[in-house]
Parts: C-alpha cells; structure tokens; sequence
C-alpha cells in the first residue's frame, strides 16, 4: 500500500517535470523568435536550426539567447529562493525579498552612487556592488533573527525590520538622486532582462550552481521536510534547526541577491513558482517541490519576458519592466490565493 | 457560490491592476533629462555672438490676465516684482527677457546665465531646492508674487494647491514639457505678457528663429543620419526618448532620425533593438561620470557593433552641453547648431561648446583584445554665453 | 532502556520550570507525569528528549549522560511527539510518517528504501491508518491524526518513546486506543515509554508509575494507587479525588466542588 501511494508521486514527479521542460522548451523556442527587431519568426528559427543564418540575424540572436537564459536561471533561482523561505517560516505567503535583501542591496547602491557618480556608468561593479549590499542583509537579517531565537519566524520578523530600514534609507537617497537618476532607478526597481549581457551571466550560473551544490550536500530538503512538521519534530530527528534556517536563508538571500543584482526586483515569481508546484504536486515535500519551483519559476519568467518583448512590438510605450508584468500578472494569482485560503 | 467568487477575484484583481497602472504610469510620468552627446573637434569656425542689450519696455499698469499651460485663466493687477522660478528653462527664459532683477528665487539646477550664481551669492536670489525636490517651505518665506513651475514636472504640479493655500499666485508654463519650438515660443510670450515685455519677447523669439533658420538652411538634404539617444550610461538600462519628446523634434529638425520615434515618452530599449536599426550617431548622457570609464565601458556593451561606434561617432555629453540640449529655452538656437554639428560635422564644424566628448577609436590596429579608447577633446575654449 | 533523572532543574528566563527532579524508570514500564498545566510535564519530556539541556543535574539512558550521545544516534533511540503539529503547508500522511525513517537513511540516501516503507505499511495496518496514506494531514478528523501522529512516533521503532498529551483534543474512544497501543509497542518491544496526561484516569488505567508534579518539583510518585490516594493530589488539583474499583482495574475520578455544597 505504502510502496504504490509512494510510486505514483515518483511517477506525479517525473509526469510533471516531463510536463514543465517540454513546456520551457517550447517558451525558449517562442522566446528566441520574438523580439524588438521584428526579424520574422521563421528567420529566426532557421538560424537557430543552422539551416539558414545571415549575419544581422546571428546578431540578434545572440541577444535573444542572453536574454532567454537571463530569465530561464532568474526563473529559478527566484523559485528557488521562495521554496526555501516559505519552507523555513511554513508559511505560504512567504516571498524571498521578506529577507530584506532587495532593499539593503538598493540601498548600498544608492550610497555607491552617492560616493561615485561614475558607477552609474559600470555594470560590473554595479552588479558586485548589490550582491554585496544583499549579501550585508543577510548577515544583518541573520544576526538579528538568531539573537531572536534562530526560528524561521525570528528570521522574517528580522527580515522586516531591516527591509522597512533599509527601504527608507534607499528611498531618502532616492529623494536625493532622483533629479538625475530617476531612470536607471527604474530599472533595478522593476526588473528588466534587456540590459543583461553575455558576461553578466556568470553573476546568475555561479550562485545558482553554488546554491544547488549546497543544497544537496547539506541535505536541506529533507531537513526542511522534517522542519515543516515542527521545530521539536525536526529535532528529534536529528536536526539542527538552527543550522538549518540559516543555512537555508542564506542560499535564498544569494540566489535573491545575485538576481536582483543582475535582472532587477522581480516580484511574484518566488511566490507563484512553489505554489503552482505544491498545488500540482500536491504536497510540499522539497525534494520535488525545489526541482518543480525551479521549473515553473522559470516557465513564469521566459513568459514574462515574452510579454515583454510583444508589448515592444505592439505598443508605443517601449518594453515594460519585467517586474511590472510579473505583477500584473500577480494581482489576480493573489487574489485567487487570498480568497481559496480564506474560505477554508 | 461560484458566480460569486468570480466576482471577488475579478473585483480584486481590478483594483491591483488599477493601482498597478496608476503607480506606473506616476513613475513613468514626468519628464527626465535628454541628453545628446555631441562631438567637438578642434574649431575651425569660430562662432561668436555678442548678447545685444535688452531693452525692457514696461507697459503701464493695467490689469491683465493670462492663461497658464494648465488652463487657468490667473489675473495679474501689475507685473511681479518678486518671481520664483521652478525650472532650469524657466529662470533662462526670465534672464534672456531681462527680468532679472525681478527674480528672488531659484532651484540649485539653475545655473545659466553664470550671472544667477553671482547674484545667489551676493543674496539677492535664493535656492529653493532641486528641480525635482522644491522646497515649499523655503518659497514661501521669499514671499514671492509669483511663482513659476513647469506643466510637464509632477513635483511641481503637487506645489500647486499648497502655494495657493499660502496666498501665493503659481504660474505654469509649459517648461520641460514643450515640444517644439512653438512650445517653447508661447511660453517666452506667455511669460512677457505677464511682465509686460512683449517687445523684448518677440526679439528674443525672433534672433532664435534667425540663428535656427542659420542652421537649418546648411542642414544636407540628401542623407538623415539615424542617431540613437540614451538617457544614461547604458549599465543601467537602455532608456531613450520617443518621438513626441522635445530632444526627438530637435533631432528631426537638425536632420537626423531618431530610431526609436516610433515610442512615446521614455521607452526602455533593447540591444537587439538598437542593433537592427544600426544608428549612425549615439549620444549618451554621461550625467557626471568619467569619461573614460564611461567609454570603456560602452565599448564592452554591443552597441560596439554599431556602425556609430565603428566609425567614431558615439558622443557624450554632459554637464553643460546636456542642459543645452535638455532645456526647451532661449538657447534653442545653440541646441540645434550643436545637434546639427555633431550629425553633420563636415558641414558645421565643431560648437564652441565644452563637455561634448566623441569616443573614437586609437590608430593602432583594432585586435580583438580590446582596442584603446582615445577621447578627443575640445580644446581649451572660453566659456562665452552664446545667444543671438 | 533504563532511564533515570538525577536532581535535574531547568529555567526559562528566571522561571523554574523543573526544580531538582530525580526519578527511574525501567525497560518495559510506561511511566506518566500528570499535573496542572505549568507544572514542568512539558519540560520534563523535553529535557529527556534532549530538546533543551538541563541547568543543573543529569539524565542518564542505560547509564550513560545524554549529553555525551551523538544528536544522530539519540534522534534513532528516542521519539519525541510534539503535541502541536504545523498543518500550515500541505503535506502527505505518509510524507510525515517516513521522515521519521530520515535518522536511519545512509549518508547520501535521498528516498525511502523498501524496508522503510514495508515498515510503515506494518503499522498502518496495526493502527489502522492505511486507508489515509495519501490523504492530506489537514483532511484528517483528529482521531485519525493521533494515529498517524503514534505511527510516526512508532516508526522510528524507538527504545524510549516521549508523548506529550497523546490524547488531548480525541473522543473517549480513541483516548484509550492510543494508550492501548502504547502499551502493547512497550510491552511487546521492550521500549520505556514516558508519558505526560492531564486526565487522571487514563494515567491510573494505563500507567506502570505515575509522578504528580507541581511548580517543577515532584510531590508525589508511585503506582497510580498509591498517588491518586494520597491527600498531595487533592492540594496539587484543589479538587477531591476518589478511587474506585471497577472489575479489576482501578481508577481515579476528580470530584466536583458542587456536589459537597449540596450536601452541606
């Protein structure tokens, strides 16, 4: 009895993996065909295919590819990041910006800017400098949050309070800089992958790829398995709960930080991307909500950023920020949520 | 039971999606700076213009009243004596009307003529904070009889009902929100019926249209380069101006085409984008970072691939140059002689304007591996006020 | 396994919850710590399940200092059940049941193996539990998830097993059905059992010893006989309490107040 429930979820797993990479193969595929350019879709294809490829089209190409990875690594880590925080507070609503990072990020960027006006004008740096701010919110959050007990509740408790700090130091400076920045603001606000270049992507492979080495060497999904049934639950199984809500904290604070870092605040996707999971899997077991999320999430943001590239297309206002679609999206996905858990 | 919960979430997903728009479209409103980057090469036309005296002819009192960029109708009994201007074009305008000594206070952007910096000094002109950040409370213990802001700036339009509240009289003119140069016009004239200046309105109006038709007339008819403007160093997002932008008309006017016309407002491109229209020229807002760095950089994004990178013609401006190109004002004329020089530089030569840097490319040979971003800078050209 | 305490304190901030408690419970034995709600029943099975460590004094399995065993091999000899249970994110019965198989997986092992779950298709069927396999632990009516909540307990086939209010919230039917199958794990597997209960019957029913606790300090201990008798339970309750015989068991029952006044 207990091997055929456990078989059909293994089978429920693979039936849906299968599902969720096809899926993004087929968005990639869209992906690599849409763009500002409006090189016809079929163009782009036989390029991509080899058959056919003329120079301009390679080009563009290029760019259409930076931009599909962009989103298909931020797509997951950001799931990622949300099946973590949600796991260590057991709490749904969770989103992985409740760490507070996004905001300490901003706001050491503000003060950057504020020292050097000419980083304004390096991406790199700019992009090392935000993970770092992310990666100081961390350790503040973190700090707080273990004085405080070391729960995943202590934890977001904490996260708030350096997120509602933070906020308001990035926005005073904001108040200060807006007369000449205002722009580029936007951009780290809202999210956008059409600034991403091919050299910025390491910043997005390498956490993802540290992230995932720690996370199963350390074992976490099933730590957090046995953490969703109670802090005393998990230790009695041997667990160090401690130990666990940190670790897992800090591998969602760098999945977050180094997407924020390089793509921008893209909200909804560490929210959406384990609960689609969780509602098609049917329970939270991390071991297949973690690899599910990741799918999604990035199902969610190659979806997005088609979005975004048509609105190019069909609009004169010029490509919306990734973020933005995200929560448009967002809005009608949380209500739907907000009324589903109030009725029960 | 169903139909009810549709209702809910349609209900609610509608507000968010309302709330969602209106805060956008807040953000997206407004106008930001445009910038142009133009190059100077070494001059081998000098241009030089005398500033010819204004002479202020100041009609006797009778009531009159004018109306605002908004609509209002505002009634003036006699000209201010005590003005606040709001904007950077605003206190331009003022000055090339010869209202100086009408003026108490300005924001810290205000910074042509160099005269308002000596008269801040002295203390007969006070700031009143930034353009975008004015501060109600430092206008209004000026106790100015007017005060001056720009239509097209949100922070300005806020100031509206407390500066009533405070019994002062607020003026809008179009500002930062002109489009042409018949925005731009109306609110010299605007601005000189108020003051009673008509005379010295329309000479103004009429030496802009000189020194544009100047220009315009030397404007090559046979080839429109297509020239890319970006808001900012690309690292932080590709922002440029759409076609119902003033910084756009300019560059039709001058010759050119901007390739993202087809936009309205302040549209985020893309490198894709930007690739498959290939501009001939790029000017980029360096907005106070240093040069190289700034150069460097932009060598290492893809529009090294476009054909103005690969034939030295990606400009940056900054400081001065910016505001010239940023500001629908009086120095109009200055804007598209500059604008037209850096389309066309075989044709213009060089403005007499510093803070225009051309990234071009060394002599050596261009490997791969990184070739090395010589900055051709203007010589050491006196800073002479330029106006017609 | 032999568990003894000695003289073992414990405080929360500068609240003493447990005050010099010694006491031993022997292999095969369900021992009961009854007592008002604050006494130091909770704690006690915390400090044994080594969840928290005690301030003064130590605790000793088969003779050895529970703070000397490695925290893996505690979490494969003891269980610990937390009267609480976050239902906060959905999760499977049988999820829940085989994490308590996680201390026995091997370094790498990421899924159960197959005695793992011929183990918990062995006790669902003792407890009656198989058909609710893959329901959702937020489906569950709360007879049924104390059930599943001892299977997980069983699962881990521990020497010492902890429970905590095992049948707080449950219909008097599956009152006893818990302690029922208490018994028979202890009796059958040789385990130690140590048990914390409000209701006094049960712990006279079902109870080897039965240590009264008030403010952390043990005030009396013994065969439930012996402590529901004596005159400390009525100061530690403020209520009478009787004994009555009924077939051959005996069982304490708390009196009302009222039925004095009415006499009087």
């Amino acid at each position: 009895m207990a091997y055929e429930v456990i078989r059909t979820n293994r089978t429920r797993f693979f039936l849906l993996s299968l599902m969720f990479l096809t899926l993004i193969s087929l968005l990639a595929i869209v992906s690599l065909s849409i763009g500002s350019s409006a090189i016809p879709p079929f163009k782009a294809l036989k390029c991509l295919l080899g058959v056919e490829c003329y120079e301009p089209v390679r080009l563009v190409l290029g760019f259409r590819i930076t931009r599909t990875i962009a989103s298909i690594l931020v797509g997951c880590m950001l799931a990622v990041a949300g099946v973590l925080v949600q796991g260590i507070t057991r709490n749904p609503l969770a989103d992985p910006f409740i760490l507070g990072i996004s905001s300490t990020a901003l706001a050491t960027l503000s003060i950057a800017l504020l020292i050097d006006v000419s980083i304004l004008a390096q991406r790199q740096l700019s992009i090392a400098i935000a993970l770092g701010g992310a990666f100081l919110g961390y350790i503040l959050t973190t700090s707080i949050g273990v004085l405080a007990g070391g729960t995943g509740f202590s934890l977001v408790l904490s996260g708030i309070a350096v997120s509602a700090l933070f906020s308001g130091v990035s926005h005073v400076l904001l108040y200060i800089l807006q007369d000449r920045f205002r722009h580029p603001y936007i951009n780290l606000l809202m999210g956008s992958t059409s600034g991403v270049l091919e050299r910025d992507i390491p910043y997005l492979t390498v956490p993802a790829l540290l992230s995932l080495l720690a996370l199963y060497l350390l074992r976490i999904p099933k730590a957090l398995n046995a953490y969703l049934f109670g802090e005393h639950h998990a230790s009695q199984l041997g667990y160090r709960v401690k130990l666990t809500t940190i670790t897992s904290a800090f591998i969602a604070s760098l999945l977050t930080g180094a997407s924020v870092a390089v793509v921008g605040i893209v909200g909804f996707i560490g929210l959406a991307g384990p609960h689609i999971s969780r509602m098609l899997y049917g329970t939270s077991d991390h071991r297949v909500t973690i690899v599910l999320s990741a799918l999604a999430g990035s199902a969610l943001a190659i979806s997005a950023d088609i979005v975004a590239r048509l609105i190019t297309l069909f609009s004169t206002r010029g490509e919306l920020p990734l973020g933005v679609i995200t929560s448009i999206i967002g809005a009608p996905f949380l209500a739907y949520l907000v009324i589903k858990g109030g009725r029960r | 039971m169903v139909a009810r919960n549709v209702a809910l979430t349609l209900v609610v997903a509608l507000m968010m999606l309302a709330a969602g728009f209106g805060v956008g479209t807040y953000l997206a409103g407004g106008t930001a700076t445009t910038a142009i980057i133009t190059e100077i090469k070494t001059t081998t036309v000098v241009f030089t213009e005398r500033i010819t005296e204004l002479t202020t002819v100041v009609m006797p009192e009778a009531r009159i009243s004018v109306v605002d960029a908004l609509g209002r109708e505002i009634t003036f009994d006699k000209p201010p004596t005590r003005v606040v201007s709001l904007a950077p074009s605003i206190t331009e305008m003022l000055f090339a009307l010869g209202l100086q000594d009408r003026i108490v206070g300005v924001t810290s952007h205000c910074n042509y003529p160099p005269e308002v910096q000596q008269l801040v000094s002295k203390g007969d002109i006070t700031i009143i904070g930034g353009f975008w950040t004015p501060d109600l409370e430092k206008i209004v213990s000026l106790r100015p009889d007017l005060v001056i802001g720009s239509a097209g700036t949100p922070p300005h339009l806020r100031l509206k009902e407390s500066l009533e509240q405070a019994g002062i009289k607020v003026f809008y003119i179009k500002a930062t929100a002109a489009i042409n140069k018949y925005d731009v016009y109306s609110d010299i004239r605007v601005l000189a019926k108020i003051f009673r200046v008509e005379i010295a309105a329309e000479e103004l109006v009429n030496r802009i249209e000189v020194d544009m038709e100047f220009v315009e007339k030397s404007i090559p008819k046979d080839v429109k380069p297509k020239v890319l403007v970006l808001l900012g160093p690309p690292a932080w997002g590709l922002y440029s101006a759409g076609g119902n932008t003033f910084i756009s008309w300019l560059i039709t006017t001058a010759g050119g085409v901007n390739i993202a016309a087809k936009f309205t407002g302040w549209p985020m491109l893309d490198y894709e984008f930007i690739l498959s229209h290939d501009p001939d020229v790029i000017i980029v807002s360096a907005m106070g970072s240093n040069y190289t760095i700034l150069s460097k950089e932009i060598a290492e994004t893809p529009l090294a691939q476009t054909k103005a990178f690969k034939t030295g013609r990606v400009y940056l401006v900054d400081q001065e140059a910016n505001d010239i190109l940023v500001r629908p004002g009086p120095r109009l004329g200055l804007a598209l002689r500059m604008l037209a020089s850096i389309l066309f530089p075989d044709t213009f030569g060089e403005p007499k304007v510093p803070t225009v840097y051309r990234i071009s490319e060394g002599t050596d040979s261009i490997t791969s591996a990184g070739s090395t971003i010589r900055l051709s800078t203007v010589g050491t050209t006196t800073h002479e006020v330029v106006t017609i | 396994m032999r568990i003894e305490l000695r003289n073992v304190s414990f405080s929360y901030d500068s609240v003493k919850a447990v005050d010099k408690v010694s006491l031993e419970v022997d292999s095969g034995k369900t021992f009961c710590f009854v007592g008002p709600n604050g006494s130091g029943k909770t704690t006690l099975l915390k400090l044994v399940a080594s969840l928290i460590r005690p301030k003064e004094g130590v605790i000793y399995l088969d003779g050895k200092d529970l703070k000397t065993f490695d925290i893996n091999e505690i979490a494969k000899t003891l269980s610990y059940s937390d009267p609480h249970l976050p239902r906060t994110l959905p999760a499977r019965v049988i999820d829940f049941i085989l994490t308590s198989r996680y201390p026995f997986h091997k370094a790498f092992q990421y899924f159960e193996s197959k005695d793992d779950l011929e183990l918990v298709d062995f006790l669902s069927r003792e407890l009656k539990i198989s058909h609710l396999l893959d329901r959702r632990l937020d489906q569950l009516s709360s007879g049924e998830l104390q059930r599943v909540v001892i299977a997980a307990a069983l699962a881990k086939k521990p020497k010492v097993l902890l429970l905590d209010e095992p049948s707080a919230f449950l219909d008097i039917r599956y009152r006893f059905e818990v302690m029922d199958i208490v018994k028979k794990y202890v009796a059958k597997y040789g385990a130690t059992s140590i048990v914390a209960l409000h209701d006094i019957n049960i712990a006279s029913l079902y109870c080897d010893t039965v240590a009264l606790l008030n403010k952390g300090k043990i005030v009396a201990c013994g065969p439930p006989s012996d402590v529901f008798s004596s005159k400390v339970v009525e100061e530690v309750y403020g209520v009478k309490v009787e004994i009555i015989q009924v077939g051959s068991y005996y069982v304490a029952f708390p009196l009302p107040n009222y039925r004095d006044q009415q006499h009087t």
